[in-house]
This record gives structure tokens, C-alpha cells and sequence, in this order.
């Protein structure tokens, strides 16, 4: 979404950073890409060295005491330098890792000065805003969600691909009327939004309309906007498990319950997935995403249990097939691996062994 | 909200207190005599709020805050010892003992460990977690003193004393997540680093990650008070 | 057709003996094996450790005589500093590990064998324990206990534990001893003496009526290897390695801990995780010994102290020549402990033993060291290599218990051939066999067996690996 806006439509960005500069007082601004996304890069240089060319930028914009200018900085990799404070340590060549808030960038952000840092997307809609007017912009979407928003559809759809649409529409909408249903004539069996921290949603939630706070009220969250699609074919334990692998490998290892915790949830997760997994495993996972997410120190590890508990909420039966009748529904499972030997160990300190 | 005013009135654990602008609850609530747990904060160094011990719960709202980083403001309400903060900081120890190799019985720091004694502390009986059991290496390259990876917890201490009070930025953090690792300069051994030998980073490890070679009988306190009155003496240069 | 008979622990997973014995095509007994069935990795997980941590971590090898690794693992770590400890060091120590050696062979000798020794080998199963002994003879019963008691007490008082306890680093020891401790161990000596003398003289009683026992209870000649005193003098702590044959005369003298491994060979068998001590000049099997009590007492002229020398005497008059039969290991247990009271009561009255200079530093001046010392056992050796910072890189540890395994396996056999007749096993015969293996006091049969009995299970195998007959205790 961010990526799509900076590639094809750089300028936007640009003219809204610009006005949100001009209204803050702030005369020097970052965007922070991934380095993973060249063509970004190089769209966005072009851009800015036209607007600069353009006195756009720069000193005097537009014959005014106003300067404002626009650098770029590459990620080196981590998802965790998406997190606000995180970020702008990098910017400062420190480790991305986030701090502790408060204090908030607005008080005091990059190098300790009172800092606006917000989506690429969310600049994208000033310049509009601006030209059509709040009103405009507040007729479309829903009562608390207004405009509109764009949503990356993938996995098992018809059409996947990048979609704009207006807030509080309907799930349902998106998937069978814009994405096209799921193909092969396999049957939908959830969809899960908002990037690798959000929760996945059973058939049953198809009727809720997209917003911010609906999504968080079934145990979901919107996050980067993505949206992936599975069916039958999918073991919503294996995602669970793929999901809390992504966080564990992405985790910064600042904050105990995160960088400890969710490499604790994956072992958990790939024991029920082998079948080696107890209901003692199971509550120690409940317990487990609970801790992570009340005491994590950023929105990575705030929102890393989502999918497992989302999937324990809404898919719990096949947490017992795995656990109880030691079988996959969906087949995906490798249910026949041995006992490893720890294992074995630690129940051994916990009852005579015969 | 007016936030000009100099002397704020809070409750803690039902308590009325007072405190200063800009103070952190942990700082009114020392004042005050009463206990947060922690590990990470160490009076003389800069909060980095990472341990995630010393979370309080805030009336009206549902998100914790680190005691140790969270300035006070006016009417606020603290709970600081609810049943629902005490499983959270046993399952963060639960998840420290079993994250890397904390062999009590034969570590130098048996008895004098701050992970130990809030552990006791806090009442955890037992880890209920798969233990990781990582392979991890000891430095044991500087002449005066020993690092052991298998029995750090990444509190970043030593990171922050050496930068902070001695200057000389030896130890820092390499890797992420659960790969995070202790290094002395660029993932050098520590005798051959720049480090200065002046033995602040041991004294400030709440475990027997670092010790001295020296004190191998069990008999290894350890002494960090010296750091306030350092920090002290340079802010009146 | 050959038959094998197993005698096979059931389930449990520590302090395990497993017994095979083997018939030959005329159901007579050909041989039996010994086997010990778990790996504990002691030397392995050592490896990437500092050398000074190794104290500590090879005391968790035994709950009864940590103290013995204690002190070889710290000898060892200091031929790696390349020092000598201060004198009152080695004194303090040297009290340590005989205050380790008496609540020891307390626990064997009561705890262990005098069931079978006090009671009778066909008394009732039921009440042949420990608490048998207090019950029909209460006297002894409590000086067992006093015994223990007074051992483990100067260890709490020396180490702060009774079980693992710290206080031995190398260099020495991290505290001298304080004069209100020292005058606490002497008050409790008069007692100790007392208890001693009345085990002592309770067993000469009872030694004529196993006169069978004596003579089949693992009783052959064998090499002894003990540690000892330039002035033929027994010694726990210090000293040299000698090996005598079976006749008592000296095959080498004077073997330091450094030399240990160029004089004593380790065979592996593939039917136990021990390993198989020999004198290498004598070759496998040839250069087996054994090592323990029965050992040091055949190979000392003295003891050093009043009692235990006049106990000595009457000691070696029970054979010509070294004392061969196993049976008697009971005896020089009781005699050892009394040496050991009588020396801490030595050592306790010299007042430099309250010296404020018990330990010496120093850092890496060598990549190798080895430590020997006498456990209650028999003669235990460290061995450690290590890299210029003083990381482990290799670990070697010889124990005393394997050091009998042949002679156990002997043993074991020469009662076999007396308890198993015509394929089958006599009435008695666990037991018996079980005996035989209690007078080595191997480590084994103590860790979880102190009341009750070894698990174990006898089983008759023919050649081709089936059972015809077995006897199981669980």
C-alpha cells in the first residue's frame, strides 16, 4: 500500500509532508523506505529532485520565508524499525529499537526534537483533503473510520492484487465481490488481516464492516492493510505457528516477553504441531499471550499473540485435533515426527518414569 | 492539562503522595517506601524500561506503564502489586530461567544474584516453560574478569554504564530478538578490546554474567551503589 | 550351548547395576559381567567451562562424597596455576575429606551391609534395612547415625552444606577456620571415638559366623594401588600413588597425579559405560587392581595414629601376606574411620591450623594439570586440559569405583559359581551376590538405596538370549 503510493504516485506524499510541515513549523523532513523497494527509491529521488528543482522545496518555497526539505533513509532489513521510535533510532544511526512512551515524537522524537511521524498513506490524503475539504473526506467511510483505505489482497483469492476502498465496507464485499471468491472449488475458511501481527476471521465475520475498531473488536486489527485469504487447504495452527515464527525472527530483543516469549510461543506451536503438543501446552500458550500482550514494550510484541489467540478464539477445534487425536484437518501437519529427547527429560523431573 | 505546576499529588497503592514534575513513579514510589521490582533500572544509569518488571496498572486506563520511565501527573492512581501484575512478572521470569542456561547451584554469583532474589522474591517455584538450553560461549580473554553468555539476561547495563559513565562504549548489543548477544567492540574478545579494565560493568551485572576471576567461591557481592555520586561528581564539572 | 543368566534392573534411572552371568554348554558358570548403564557426561559438558569452576561442578558427580572431587578437581586445577597450596590449606582439607571419609564408610558399613552383617543374609527381608539394625540392635543403630552425624557436621561447619558443600577452590580454601569451630569439632570427638569402638567391636563378633562368606565373597589375589606417605603411612589427601602385587611386594612407587595416565591404561568393554583400569606395563587384564579401604590398608605399614596403628596390627593378621578376601573391606572400613577420628583430633591441635593464609592465586601457567586423591573408594584422579584463558578443553576423570570393576566382575563370578547350580538359582542368591558387590561399596548400590534394597533382577538366558530363569526385586 505504502509501497504502491511511493512508486506510483511519489508527489503525493511529497505535498503532504510539505503542508504538514508548514502547519507544524517544521523545516526538515524523512522518509524512511525499505531498502528492499528499489523502484521506490528511485521514484521518490526523482521526485524530490524535481520538486526541488521546482522550488517546491527547499529555501523559499514558493516565494515565502518557508523552507522545508525532504531527505531519504534506507531500512536495513527490520520489520521492527516500522514502529515509530524504532524508526527514528535508526534514522539517528542507532539500533532499531523502539523506547518507551511517553514521551510521544510529537514532545520529543528525532534527535529530542518534537517530531510528526506518521504513514506514507495517511500524507497521502492531506493534499486532497486540503483541495476537496474535510467534509468530502468525511462522507465517505464510516462513523469512526473515515476515507478510504487500501487493503492488499492475497492468497487463496481469484484477484489478488492492491485495492482502494472506502472505510465500513463490507468484508464479504472484498473478498467475493472484488477478489473473486476463492478458486478451485475449495471452500473459505478464513481470512487474516493486518500484516503478521493481526487475527484471522472465520466465515462467520464476513458481514462486519471494515474499521479500525471493528477489526479490533473481533480480535483483528487493520495494521499494514493485508489481507490474506485461505481455505480448506490451510491449518490455522501451521499460520499461527508461521505467523509467531515472523515475530520471533523480526522480535529486537529489547523487551523480555517478546524477544523470550514469542520464541517460547513457536516451540509451543510446533510441538501441538508435530503432535507431541498436551492442553498443558495449550493454557501455557493462553497464559503466554496474555503476558506478551500487556507487557511487551512495543506494538510488534503487543500484537504477536493475535494470531494464535484469534485462531484459538475462532479454530479451537483444530488445536484439539492436533492435540487430543493427534491429526491435521486441513493435512498440512507432519504429525508423525518422534519424541524428541528434552521432552522426555523434563516430564521425567515431573513423575516416575517407568 | 495545566502542566506548569511544579508539585503533583498521586495515589499509589492507595497512598497519597506527592512528587515533582517530570519525576517517574518509581523515583515518587522510593520516596515513598514502597517496592516495584526491578531489573533493568539501576539508580546512576539512564532507563531503557526493557525488563518490563516494574509495569504498573494506571486507574481509567488499561495499558501498563514502566514504572521506571513513566512520569507522574496529577490524580494519578497507581496499583503496583495486583495478582494480575504478579503472574506477569513471574511468567517474564519463567521466561528469563528458561531462555538461556541459569545453573544456580555452581554460578559465582550463587546467593548474591538479583535475578535469583527477585525470583524468591516474587514466589516462582518452579518454570513451567521448555528450557532452550542455547550454546553459549564464555570470554574469558580479559586477564581481570570473566563473561558468561549463558547467564545474561540482556539487561543492558553493562552497555549503559560503559557508555555512559566510563565513556568508553566497549560493550554494546549484536543481533536481534533471541540471537541478541552481548559483544565488547566489534564482537572482539574482550581483552583485546579498548576496554579501560576499570571493572564498572561487573559491578553493575545483576547476574554472575560478569564476574571477577578473582572471586570464584561464591563470594562475588556485587557493589553498583558507587554510580549516583559518579554521575555526581560530573555533573559538578 | 551357552546360556546367559541377566540380572537386570527394573525401570528407575539412576544408581543402576545390571548383573549378566554366562553358562558354559555344562550349565556350570563361565563368567559374569558387571555392566553400569548410564552415561553422565561429567567430562563432556565441562568443555568451554572455566577451569576454576570445575570444583563445583564435579562435586554434582556424588551426593556422599563430593568432597573427593572436591579436592582432585582442585588439585588438578592448581597443577594448572602451577602452585602450592598454603600449609594450613592442605591441613584444613585434609580434615574435610576425612571427615567426608568417616560419615562415608559410616554409610556403608551401617547403613549398607551391617542389615546383612548384624542380622543375618536369610534374616527376613522385610526388616533387613537400617531400621531393622536400630531396631534389634538400637545401640548400634544410633552409633551409625552419631558416625554420620559427626561427619557431615564438620562439613556443614567447614563448607556451609553437608551435600556439595563450597569452601575448596584451587588455591585452597576461601575461609580459614574460626576457633569456635574448631573447639565444636573436638567437643564432638569423644563420641565419634565411642561409636567407632562399639561398631568395632560388634563386628569382630559376628566375623566368625561368615566364615563361607569370607572365603567366596570376591577373595583372589590381586595388585593394590593406593596413595601413601614417604614414610609408608596411610594418606587421603597428598602423597603418592603406589601398586603393589599380590604378594605385597612394590611394582611402582612414587606416582604422581602427572604421571598417572602414563602408568594406568583405561580398557573399554562394550557391555558397561565404566571404564577398566590397568597398569599398563602388565597389560589388560593382567594389570588390574584394586583400590578402596582393603587396598590402602594392605599397602601401608601404618596409620599415623595410636588406635587405628594397634587396629592395623590385628588387621594384618587375618592373612599372610595382603588380605585378598573382599569380605574384609567391612573391617578396614571401621578401622579407616577410626584412623579418621584420631587424625582430625591430630590435626585440630595444632594452632596454625587457625592461620589466616588458606589460599594462594594465580591464573593460567600451564594448559594441563591432573589432581589425585583417596576417596572413600579408592583413588580418584582429575585430569584437565585447557586453552590460554583458562577454558576447559578436555576432561578426564578416573574413578574409584572403576578401578574395581574387574575385581567386581571376579567377584561377582566366584559367587555365581557358588549360588547358581544346574542352570537355575539357589535360594539366597541375590542376596548373596548383592553382598559381594556391597563390600567394594561401589557407588552405585548407595545414591537411592540407603533403606531398602538394590533394585535388581537376576535372568537365565540361554545362548540364544533366552530367558529360562529369573529372579526380580523392584
Amino acid at each position: 500500500m505504502d509501497r504502491s503510493v511511493l512508486e506510483s504516485d511519489p508527489q503525493r506524499v511529497i505535498e503532504g509532508m510539505a503542508i504538514a510541515a508548514y502547519a507544524v513549523g517544521a523545516s526538515k523532513g524523512f522518509v524512511y523506505v525499505r531498502a528492499e523497494y528499489p523502484l521506490a527509491v528511485a521514484r521518490l529521488t526523482a521526485c524530490l529532485r524535481d520538486a526541488r528543482r521546482r522550488g517546491l522545496l527547499g529555501n523559499n518555497i514558493g516565494n515565502t520565508p518557508f523552507n522545508f526539505d525532504v531527505e531519504i533513509r534506507l531500512g536495513a532489513g527490520a520489520f521492527v524499525c516500522g514502529e515509530e521510535t524504532a524508526l527514528i533510532a535508526s534514522i539517528e544511526g542507532r539500533r532499531g529499537t523502539p523506547r518507551p512512551r511517553p514521551p510521544y515524537p510529537a514532545v520529543s522524537g528525532l534527535y529530542g526534537k518534537p517530531t510528526l511521524i506518521n504513514n506514507v498513506e495517511t500524507f497521502a490524503n492531506i493534499a486532497p483533503i486540503i483541495r476537496k475539504g474535510g467534509r468530502w473526506f468525511a462522507s465517505i467511510g464510516s462513523e469512526r473510520s473515515k476515507g478510504t483505505k487500501v487493503f492488499a489482497i492475497t492468497g487463496k483469492i481469484t484477484n489478488t492484487g492492491l485495492v482502494e476502498v472506502p472505510m465500513g465496507i463490507k468484508l464479504r464485499e472484498i473478498i467475493e465481490v472484488i477478489g473473486g471468491g476463492v478458486p478451485g472449488g475449495h471452500k473459505f475458511k478464513a481470512v487474516q488481516t493486518g500484516g503478521p501481527s493481526g487475527g484471522c476471521l472465520p466465515a462467520e465475520m464476513l458481514d462486519i464492516g471494515v474499521s479500525y475498531d471493528a477489526l479490533v473488536k473481533v480480535g483483528s486489527i487493520m495494521g499494514s492493510g493485508g489481507m490474506i485469504v485461505m481455505d480448506d487447504t490451510s491449518c490455522m495452527v501451521n499460520v499461527a505457528r508461521f505467523f509467531i515464527e515472523f515475530c520471533m525472527t523480526e522480535s529486537c530483543g529489547k523487551c523480555i516477553p517478546c524477544r523470550a516469549g514469542t520464541a517460547q510461543m513457536h516451540t509451543l506451536l510446533t510441538r501441538i504441531c508435530e503432535g507431541h503438543g498436551t492442553m498443558d501446552d495449550l493454557e501455557l500458550l493462553v497464559e503466554l499471550s496474555d503476558t506478551i500482550k500487556n507487557t511487551s514494550l512495543c506494538g510488534l510484541g503487543q500484537t504477536a499473540p493475535n494470531p494464535v489467540l484469534s485462531t484459538l478464539k475462532y479454530f479451537r477445534s483444530e488445536y484439539i485435533d492436533h492435540i487430543v487425536h493427534k491429526r491435521c484437518p486441513a493435512g498440512v501437519c507432519n504429525i508423525h515426527a518422534p519424541e524428541p529427547e528434552a521432552r522426555a527429560h523434563q516430564n521425567a523431573g515431573q513423575e516416575v518414569v517407568a | 492539562m495545566n502542566d506548569t505546576v511544579d508539585v503533583k499529588t498521586l495515589t499509589i497503592d492507595g497512598h497519597e503522595v506527592s512528587g515533582r514534575r517530570g519525576q517517574t513513579i518509581l523515583e515518587v514510589a522510593r520516596e515513598n517506601d514502597i517496592e516495584i521490582p526491578t531489573l533493568c533500572h539501576l539508580d546512576g544509569l539512564g532507563d531503557v524500561g526493557a525488563c518490563r518488571i516494574c509495569m504498573v496498572e494506571i486507574a481509567g486506563s488499561a495499558k501498563l506503564l514502566p514504572a521506571c520511565v513513566a512520569t507522574i501527573f496529577e490524580g494519578m492512581e497507581v496499583l503496583t502489586n495486583t495478582e494480575r501484575l504478579q503472574k506477569y512478572r513471574r511468567n517474564i521470569l519463567e521466561l528469563l530461567f528458561a531462555e538461556r542456561n541459569h545453573v544456580c547451584s555452581v554460578c559465582v554469583s550463587n546467593g548474591h544474584c538479583e535475578l535469583q532474589t527477585l525470583a524468591q522474591q516474587q514466589g516462582l517455584t518452579h518454570v513451567r516453560l521448555p528450557y532452550r538450553n542455547p550454546q553459549l560461549a564464555v570470554d574469558a580473554s580479559h586477564e581481570r574478569f570473566t563473561l558468561d553468555h549463558n547467564r545474561c539476561i540482556l539487561c543492558t547495563r553493562c552497555v549503559r554504564v560503559c557508555a555512559e559513565i566510563e565513556g568508553a562504549h566497549v560493550w554494546d548489543v549484536m543481533g536481534r530478538g533471541i540471537d541478541c548477544t552481548i559483544i565488547s567492540d566489534l564482537h572482539q574478545d574482550w581483552g583485546s578490546s579498548s576496554c579501560t579494565r576499570c571493572g564498572k560493568c561487573v559491578q553493575v551485572c545483576p547476574t554472575g554474567a560478569l564476574f571477577d576471576k578473582s572471586k570464584i567461591g561464591s563470594d562475588h557481592p556485587k557493589y553498583p551503589d558507587f554510580l549516583p555520586y559518579l554521575n555526581l561528581m560530573r555533573e559538578a564539572q | 550351548m551357552t546360556q546367559t543368566i541377566t540380572i537386570d534392573p527394573v525401570t528407575r534411572l539412576e544408581g543402576h547395576g545390571k548383573i549378566s552371568i554366562y553358562l558354559g554348554d555344562n550349565g556350570q558358570v563361565e563368567d559374569a559381567h558387571f555392566h553400569v548403564t548410564q552415561v553422565r557426561g561429567f567430562e563432556k559438558f565441562s568443555e568451554g567451562r572455566p577451569f576454576y569452576e570445575m570444583p563445583s561442578l564435579m562435586a554434582r558427580i556424588c551426593g556422599i562424597c563430593p568432597v573427593s572431587h572436591l579436592i582432585a578437581s582442585a588439585k588438578a586445577c592448581e597443577a594448572i596455576m602451577s602452585v602450592r597450596i598454603p600449609h594450613t590449606a592442605a591441613q584444613l582439607r585434609r580434615m574435610l575429606n576425612l571427615a567426608q571419609m568417616v560419615q562415608s564408610h559410616a554409610l556403608s558399613f551401617f547403613y549398607l551391609a551391617s542389615p546383612d552383617l548384624l542380622l543375618g543374609m536369610e534374616s527376613d527381608p522385610a526388616a533387613r534395612h537400617i531400621f531393622g539394625v536400630v531396631a534389634a540392635r538400637p545401640e548400634l543403630g544410633r552409633a551409625g547415625v552419631g558416625l554420620r552425624r559427626f561427619g557431615q557436621n564438620i562439613i556443614e561447619l567447614l563448607g556451609k552444606k553437608r551435600i556439595h558443600p563450597g569452601w575448596v577452590v584451587p588455591g585452597g580454601v576461601t575461609e580459614p577456620l574460626e576457633a569456635f569451630k574448631r573447639d565444636e569439632i573436638l567437643a564432638s570427638i569423644p563420641e565419634a571415638y565411642k561409636n567407632v569402638t562399639l561398631a568395632l567391636n560388634a563386628y569382630k563378633k559376628i566375623a566368625d559366623s561368615f566364615r563361607a562368606e569370607i572365603e567366596v565373597f570376591a577373595n583372589f589375589p590381586s595388585n593394590y594401588l593406593s596413595l601413601v606417605n614417604e614414610d609408608d603411612s596411610i594418606e587421603f589427601t597428598d602423597g603418592t600413588l603406589r601398586l603393589i602385587g599380590s604378594q605385597g611386594g612394590v611394582i611402582e612407587d612414587g606416582i604422581t597425579a602427572a604421571r598417572f595416565t602414563e602408568v594406568i591404561g583405561e580398557a573399554v568393554e562394550p557391555y558397561s559405560y565404566t571404564k577398566f583400569a590397568y597398569y599398563k606395563p602388565l597389560g589388560y587384564p593382567d594389570g588390574s587392581y584394586r583400590v578402596g579401604p582393603l587396598a590402602r590398608l594392605n599397602i601401608v605399614d601404618s596409620m599415623g595414629t595410636p588406635r587405628a596403628d594397634k587396629e592395623l596390627a590385628e588387621f594384618k593378621q587375618l592373612e599372610k601376606g595382603p588380605v585378598q578376601s573382599s569380605f574384609h573391606y567391612h573391617h578396614a572400613r571401621l578401622i579407616e574411620m577410626l584412623y579418621g577420628i584420631e587424625k582430625i583430633e591430630q590435626i585440630l591441635s595444632d594452632p596454625a591450623i587457625l592461620s589466616t593464609h588458606v589460599r594462594a592465586t594465580a591464573g593460567v601457567n600451564r594448559n594441563e594439570g591432573a589432581g589425585q586423591a583417596e576417596a572413600p573408594r579408592g583413588t580418584l584422579v582429575h585430569q584437565y586440559k585447557v586453552d590460554d584463558n583458562g577454558l576447559i578443553t578436555w576432561a578426564n576423570l578416573v574413578i574409584a569405583t572403576g578401578q574395581n570393576n574387574n575385581a567386581m566382575n571376579k567377584g561377582i563370578l566366584q559367587a555365581a559359581r557358588e549360588y547358581v547350580d544346574d542352570g537355575k538359582f539357589t535360594p539366597g542368591a541375590l542376596n548373596r551376590i548383592e553382598a559381594v558387590i556391597r563390600t567394594f561399596d561401589p557407588c552405585l548400590s548407595c545414591s537411592t538405596h540407603a533403606f531398602g534394597q538394590m533394585p535388581l533382577a537376576l535372568t537365565l538366558l540361554n545362548a540364544d538370549g533366552e530367558t529360562i530363569d529369573q529372579v526380580i526385586r523392584s
